[in-house]
């Protein structure tokens, strides 16, 4: 028959060799990997088309400074971060040892605390957007709809708003940043769910890695996370800029 | 022929197949066999192509007179929900998530597809966005074509946002299918099978599944744009929020033409199966057929445009998107040219399977020349948006891919069930479809032509000779399909055993048992010859290798 | 054999007649069009025949006789892959460049055509000639001089439509806050005052409009403008020569719209060059006001007429309100003018008067009746003049 008894309980039985079946993983995450880029270019592309019609509104929020640069940034060097030790996670699985001596005891506990501290640092990227996100409710920027222009009476008191008001005093809704946030809050919530998710199979991985299941030859989950993780923060990479930083 | 380690007797002498391996209910609901998933998707596909249907024939019930039967709001409902769903349920998964998880690893030479979980969780969430839509027919139905245009979509009162959802959720059942083809046709082919070995239905799954990998993302964040218009005003479609209406046709244009190609290239696939194995001969110009397939794929991704000629795109983008788009035809026309002159100097069999493969020629080749009107700038001012459009592509998609399903049931109909249907049935209720089939639609080309317009259940009395001429077919043909499926179904328990090689095909899944066992292979199958080397092609011993 | 299949191509174009299958060519563009769809036409009819039967004949020629049969070893051809590869690709260039000039005709209005502009809504069109000042109403055609280029210059209020007019092969998406546009130029001979098809009693009520057996009944639509060109040169003593003829050609809302897209309707009407002047004149004079058939027994405006007028014709009112899934007027005021009451949406009930009218037209939004709550939005006619609210007020106090 087949030889299923002498495999390993990682080596699934459809594939015939280990380097096939990581080979097949990897290029699957890969694959997975591109259409989840293609997902996020269809916002980026709801950005454009936002950007093109209405470059006013998006001046208005970088001059009224509506997105917290500082807060921003932060969220940029604590991702850039998390994929620095998601990638000392996957090289410390890449040299787990197959047996279970002290070394590999020791290799082990490095791993689980990478994969500890990425997610802690995946924790402090959504807290920060919490942060953020309360700020905006509390001074309703919201999207769509939902937006108020509370936050901008003082200015058309004042004379100083640059957007548009009708004559019962309400906001032209064509004119209002309320566009803007709907793409803010679309894009980043998205992203924030990738984060999420990422943060839960982080967390599955570290769980694993404490039973024991990894070693040198069998890592690709871990491998492939990574990649998935590192995708995560790229997409940020481009976000953070084009959303806080652009004139 | 090749000298595999598989075993070659029928399913007696191994005492088990995939189909009693295990049993209960249970051990389907939950079984990581691409051979039951595959059964348990064309029988939940075809399901939903029954629903499908029967609101086709609400529709040209409503037409048979020019007065309104139903009246404008249910017949509006009726329209739509055909429409979405004989493309999301029924046109997207038909041939590669039935027939190709069924066939694909088998004609590679594999035990299964890279990755057989994430196979059953394709098909549960393919389960799972049906029932969104089944939600959406029995609450507040859904008005907006299958196209959901804004600003109407984003305004309408009808039950959209579930029909959107139910439609987001199936392109992630489609996205994961087609990852995991693309990762078995390349890490999982047999020892000796190189890509030029492949059997041509291979080519089209994979360029299949790397259009649904990369285009099915757009239609989902278009569909997720589209949500949250209506949920939070956004203001990205509807011009009264800020919006642009022709931006959300060109996003759904984007995903929306190249899934035609996802319906479509399996189809061609199959037709290279079964015009080879039911003539006896090599496919002629296998290169260039694989090559227009992949061909097809990546050029189907810069047409979307033909959509928009009329929509307020500017010319200068239309002019290069229908030149583009005559440039797609080049590659299905060598196709077809190929596929015919497969049948010269062979052994043709007037078998069922022949028979529908002949007639998908016919309906194919009428649907891609129509559609050359549409490409052309000028003729489709005057077409689009007419029932000339309808016709069209119901003859491609509906004639074409239904076709070739069938086609494809019929020919791995042993493989699957270890029964052989009735030739007899099989060729009779062929001349019926067949002829009801174009007795249903060429009268819409000419409807078109002269003005009637889509989307219309009332309509001016010139036309109505042509829609009931149109109706009263499509009724028969509706039965006809019925007929397909009862002998079919009769067939499992009536029908004779099947051999283990009914039609003596050469490619891999006629090696294995017939039906197969639950792993497909004892052992590691290797690949000697190649998919269309049959024993009765006279091979000149002493002419140089081709 | 580019030049043959033109010369075919042409010589299916005739002028006048519809063919099989197309309608009666009227305007410049639709030879042309024609002409681009009877070359693709033929040379599909060419290859459908020699592919099919090419399939048909191998089919029936190499069908099985027996099992021992043999086949031939035939994996491809280079050259005939190319010649079924590139002799295609040049009639498929043609094809382009024959649509695309076309095209281009059709999309470049000469500089001094009139421009009309139109305004779509659900689940009518309207007209309005700028240079003239001139509105046509919902349920009326859109008049043009034959033999002149005319611009349109469309918007919608709503949704997507699409003003699609098969004799001229013309059609253009008509989308909200953006300004599409096509132009035509008419061809062909007018025909005797009658509108064809209109007095068809087997067309739909909901197109007709009115039964024809009703003599308020203005659906004719060509009859109805050759009558008011007439009768407006006879009073004003202009000059006509000869009888008005007229071009009558259907209009069809050709992007689905909602409930009453197979609805939206509406006709072009041609008239010769000098008879389109007088028409120009005829309206610009007129308004239902001062129009003697709505004239009372005192000589002043019967507003409840001026009103019937308005509500069918100028606004398009009874498009909607004269079908029974709309509020219906009739039940508005009592047999003595008095106004009934109604139960809205918010719980309220309302009775009808002149306020509620004036509102309800004005921002219709804001007091719907509760057994309509679902039936659709319907359009806010924010600048109505009053005098044309009081007339239609009057109207409905005139409905039984």
């Amino acid at each position: 028959m087949s030889a299923h008894e002498d495999q390993p309980y990682y080596h699934a039985h459809h594939f015939h060799t280990m380097d096939q079946q990581n080979a097949s993983l990897k290029l699957g995450m890969w694959a997975f990997l591109v259409q989840e880029l293609l997902f996020f270019s269809g916002l980026f592309m709801a950005y454009i088309s936002m950007r093109f019609f209405y470059p006013e509104t998006f001046e208005l929020v970088q001059h009224k400074n509506l997105l917290s640069i500082p807060w921003g940034a932060t969220n940029t060097l604590v991702l850039l971060t998390s994929s620095l030790t998601m990638a000392l996670a996957v090289r410390a699985a890449q040299m787990l040892p197959m047996v279970k001596n002290d070394e590999e005891k020791k290799i082990r506990k490095s791993l689980m605390n990478y994969l500890l501290v990425t997610c802690v640092f995946a924790g402090m990227f959504l807290v920060i957007k919490y942060v953020e996100y309360t700020h905006k409710i509390h001074d309703g920027l919201l999207p769509g709809k939902f937006y108020s222009y509370d936050a901008w009476k003082a200015q058309i008191e004042d004379n100083t708003f640059a957007g548009v008001v009708g004559e019962g005093g309400e906001l032209i809704i064509t004119e209002a940043p309320q566009i803007f946030f709907s793409v803010y809050f679309m894009m980043t919530g998205v992203h924030g769910l990738h984060v999420l998710i990422g943060v839960g199979v982080i967390l599955w991985l570290y769980l694993r890695a404490k039973r024991g299941e990894f070693n040198r030859e069998n890592f690709a989950a871990v491998e492939n996370v990574g990649l998935y993780w590192h995708l995560v923060d790229l997409i940020w990479i481009f976000l953070f800029p084009l959303l806080y930083l652009v004139q | 022929m090749s000298t595999s380690t598989t075993t070659v007797a029928g399913t007696e002498e191994h005492g088990s197949n995939y189909l009693n391996a295990k049993k209960g209910i249970m051990s389907w609901l939950i079984t990581i066999d691409h051979k039951r998933i595959g059964v348990m998707y064309l029988a939940w596909i075809l399901t939903f192509f029954l629903a499908g249907g029967l609101l086709a024939m609400a529709v040209r019930y409503e037409l048979l007179d020019p007065q309104p039967t139903f009246g404008a709001e249910v017949y509006n409902k009726i329209f739509t929900l055909h429409g979405a769903i004989m493309v999301f349920l029924v046109l997207v998964p038909a041939i590669p998530a039935s027939i190709g998880n069924f066939v694909l690893p088998l004609m590679l030479g594999a035990k299964d597809v890279a990755f057989p979980k994430l196979n059953l969780l394709s098909f549960y969430i393919y389960v799972l966005g049906s029932l969104f839509l089944i939600y959406t027919l029995v609450t507040n139905q859904l008005d907006t074509g299958w196209t959901f245009y804004t600003p109407y979509s984003a305004r309408t009162s009808t039950a959209v946002i579930s029909a959107l959802t139910g439609a987001f959720i199936l392109g992630f059942s489609s996205i994961l299918t087609g990852l995991n083809f693309m990762v078995t046709v390349h890490m999982m082919r047999a020892p000796g099978m190189t890509w030029r070995k492949m059997p041509l239905f291979i080519w089209a799954l994979y360029a299949t599944s790397l259009i649904q990998l990369l285009a099915t993302p757009v239609i989902a964040v278009t569909l997720f744009l589209l949500v949250f218009e209506r949920m939070f005003g956004i203001g990205i479609f509807d011009p009264a929020l800020g919006g642009d209406p022709v931006l959300f046709q060109h996003f759904f244009w984007f995903y929306s033409h190249p899934v035609v190609y996802v319906m479509v290239l399996p189809a061609f696939g199959v037709i290279s199966e079964t015009v080879t194995v039911h003539s006896r001969k090599h496919i002629f110009g296998y290169t260039a057929i694989a090559a227009s397939t992949i061909a097809i794929a990546g050029v189907g991704f810069i047409v979307w445009g033909h959509h928009l000629f009329l929509s307020g795109q500017s010319e200068l983008a239309g002019a290069i998107f229908s030149f583009i788009t005559f440039g797609v035809a080049v590659p299905t026309a060598i196709k077809t040219c190929s596929w015919i002159a497969t049948l010269y100097k062979g052994s043709v069999r007037w078998n069922t399977t022949m028979l529908y493969t002949l007639g998908f020629l016919w309906i194919f080749t009428i649907g891609g020349l129509t559609g050359l009107p549409l490409a052309t700038l000028a003729t489709d001012v005057h077409f689009h948006d007419t029932y000339f459009v309808v016709a069209h592509f119901h003859y491609v998609m509906m004639g074409g891919v239904l076709f070739a399903l069938i086609t494809a049931i019929h020919h791995w109909w042993p493989k699957m069930t270890g029964r052989m249907f009735s030739e007899k049935a099989g060729k009779t209720v062929f001349f019926f479809a067949f002829v009801t089939y174009n007795m249903t639609f060429a009268p819409q080309f000419v409807m078109g032509a002269q003005g009637m317009p889509r989307r219309y259940h009332e309509y001016l009395p010139q036309f109505e000779i042509w829609h009931q001429i149109s109706s009263y077919a499509s009724f028969g043909f509706g039965l006809s399909l019925v007929g397909v499926l009862f002998y079919l179904l009769y067939s499992l328990k009536n029908g004779e055993k099947s051999p283990q090689n009914p039609w003596g095909g050469v490619s891999m899944e006629w090696e294995t048992a017939t039906p197969p066992i639950e792993h497909n292979f004892e052992g590691q199958p290797i690949c000697k010859n190649g998919p269309y080397d049959f024993p009765e092609i006279e091979v000149d011993p002493n002419a140089a290798a081709h | 054999m580019n030049a043959f299949l033109l010369w075919i191509s042409q010589a299916q174009a005739e002028s006048g007649q519809g063919t099989f299958w197309l309608p009666p060519q009227s305007s410049t563009l639709a030879e042309k069009t024609d002409s681009t769809f009877y070359f693709i036409y033929w040379v599909s009819i060419v290859f459908f025949i020699i592919l099919m039967g090419a399939m048909l004949l191998f089919a029936v020629q190499y069908k099985k006789k027996s099992d021992a049969d043999k086949t031939a070893d035939l994996k491809g051809s280079h050259v005939i892959e190319l010649i079924w590869a590139i002799f295609p690709s040049f009639l498929l260039i043609a094809m382009f460049v024959m649509g695309f000039k076309t095209y281009v005709y059709s999309i470049v209005p000469p500089a001094d055509s009139l421009e009309i502009l139109v305004t779509g809504k659900q689940w009518n069109w309207s007209y309005n000639y700028p240079n003239y000042g001139i509105e046509v109403g919902a349920a009326d055609a859109i008049v043009v001089p034959k033999g002149k280029a005319v611009r349109l210059r469309m918007v919608s209020e709503d949704v997507i439509h699409s003003y699609y007019v098969p004799d001229f092969r013309v059609k253009k998406d008509v989308v909200p806050n953006r300004y599409s546009m096509l132009w035509f130029e008419t061809t062909g001979e007018l025909k005797g005052g009658q509108a064809y098809m209109l007095e068809d009693p087997k067309l739909p009520l909901s197109i007709r409009g009115c039964e024809s057996t009703d003599e308020n009944c203005t659906d004719g639509h060509g009859k109805e403008v050759a009558e008011f060109v007439t009768s407006y040169a006879k009073e004003n003593n202009l000059p006509i020569s000869g009888e008005v003829n007229v071009g009558v050609h259907q209009v069809f809302c050709t992007e689905y719209c909602g409930n009453d897209h197979s609805r939206m309707l509406s006709k072009v009407v041609v008239l010769e060059p000098e008879h389109f002047d007088i028409w120009l004149k005829a309206k610009m004079d007129y308004s239902p006001y001062k129009d003697k058939q709505f004239l009372g027994s005192d000589g002043k405006p019967d507003l409840s007429k001026v009103g019937s007028f308005l509500a069918k014709n100028q606004y398009g009112c009874m498009g909607c309100h004269g079908k029974s899934t709309y509020p219906q007027w009739n039940t508005l005021f009592d047999e003595s003018g008095k106004g009934q009451s109604r139960g809205m949406t918010s719980g309220d009930n309302v009775v009808a008067d002149y306020e509620y009218i004036s509102e309800s037209i004005r921002n219709p939004q804001a007091k719907i009746v509760a057994q309509y709550a679902n039936v659709g939005n319907m359009s806010n006619y924010s600048g109505m003049p009053e005098q044309d609210v009081k007339a239609i007020v009057e109207y409905m106090k005139s409905l039984k």
